[in-house]
């Protein structure tokens, strides 16, 4: 008998506050785990998913209690996770990727820190793309799982 | 609650500051104005203890980044200690550990303080 593939869908909305952001890691850390990610691969989603939640706090929300995030999860058993991440704070300019490890010694002069969170997003993730849809940022994130050998 | 501790006390001329629970965007400027505490009284040697910490995000590694030069432009350093390797392989992808000296024990990062 073929087994069945089920996706599991998740839905949390929180205030968009810094306070909530552990909500949101203690969410997709349960997640991850119920997809069968390692407990370092399930380290790195929540933090990805930390990084991104904080960037929106900052800069589209404003750290505003009445503004809401709202956070789309699906996945498949070992497959893979996709988030959703969506406000509807102010539209912020979409940032740059950047892929490349950053120098951190450069990053010290210059006393900017604001470029960290998005190189581990980019890093620790398969994918990361920036939307707006109608008065919607939108941020996806996927994570594939890969298989390990025993 | 803030999920978040610090506990600092001198021990010989270092500061040690013990941090547990987690260092995120809500809970890194506990840091900040702890180091402001510290720096502020001139004291410049700070050692961080992390083996109560569970989670760090950038905005706790900001913190360090923060006050670093600082701190070197008067004679003191950062030095860190008792990390757990979760929050080790955060500091490694960003390249920390070629900035700052970590060490496995309090002990021995104090005895490093005295070079």
């Amino acid at each position: 008998m073929e087994a069945k593939i089920i996706q599991k869908v998740f839905l949390l909305q929180v205030p968009g506050v810094t306070e909530n952001l552990k909500i949101v890691r203690d969410f997709i850390n349960e997640i991850s785990q119920q997809i069968g990610f390692s407990e370092q691969e399930t380290a790195y989603i929540e933090l990805a998913m930390d990084e991104t939640c904080a960037n929106v706090i900052e800069h589209a929300i404003k750290n505003d209690p009445l503004q809401k995030i709202v956070i789309h999860v699906k996945g498949i058993e070992k497959k893979f996770i996709e988030i959703k991440i969506e406000d509807k704070g102010e539209s912020f300019e979409f940032p740059k990727i950047k892929t490349e490890i950053p120098d951190i010694k450069k990053y010290l002069k210059e006393r900017k820190t604001g470029g960290l969170g998005l190189y581990l997003i980019s890093t620790l993730m398969d994918k990361i793309e920036f939307l707006r849809e109608g008065n919607k940022n939108v941020v996806l994130l996927r994570k594939n799982f890969i298989k390990r050998k025993e | 609650m803030s999920g978040f501790k610090i506990d600092t006390k001198k021990e010989e001329s270092v500061s040690v500051v013990r941090i547990s629970g987690f260092l995120d965007a809500h809970t890194a400027h506990e840091l900040e104005a702890e180091f402001q505490g510290i720096t502020s009284k001139g004291d410049y040697k700070i050692l961080v203890n992390f083996a109560g910490l569970d989670y760090i995000s950038s905005a706790g590694l900001g913190v360090f980044m923060g006050f670093i030069e600082l701190v070197r432009e008067n004679g003191g350093d950062i030095k860190m200690c008792e990390m757990n390797v979760k929050i080790y392989k955060i500091f490694d992808l960003l390249g920390f550990p070629n900035l700052y000296e970590i060490f496995d024990t309090q002990a021995e990062a104090i005895e490093k303080f005295k070079d």
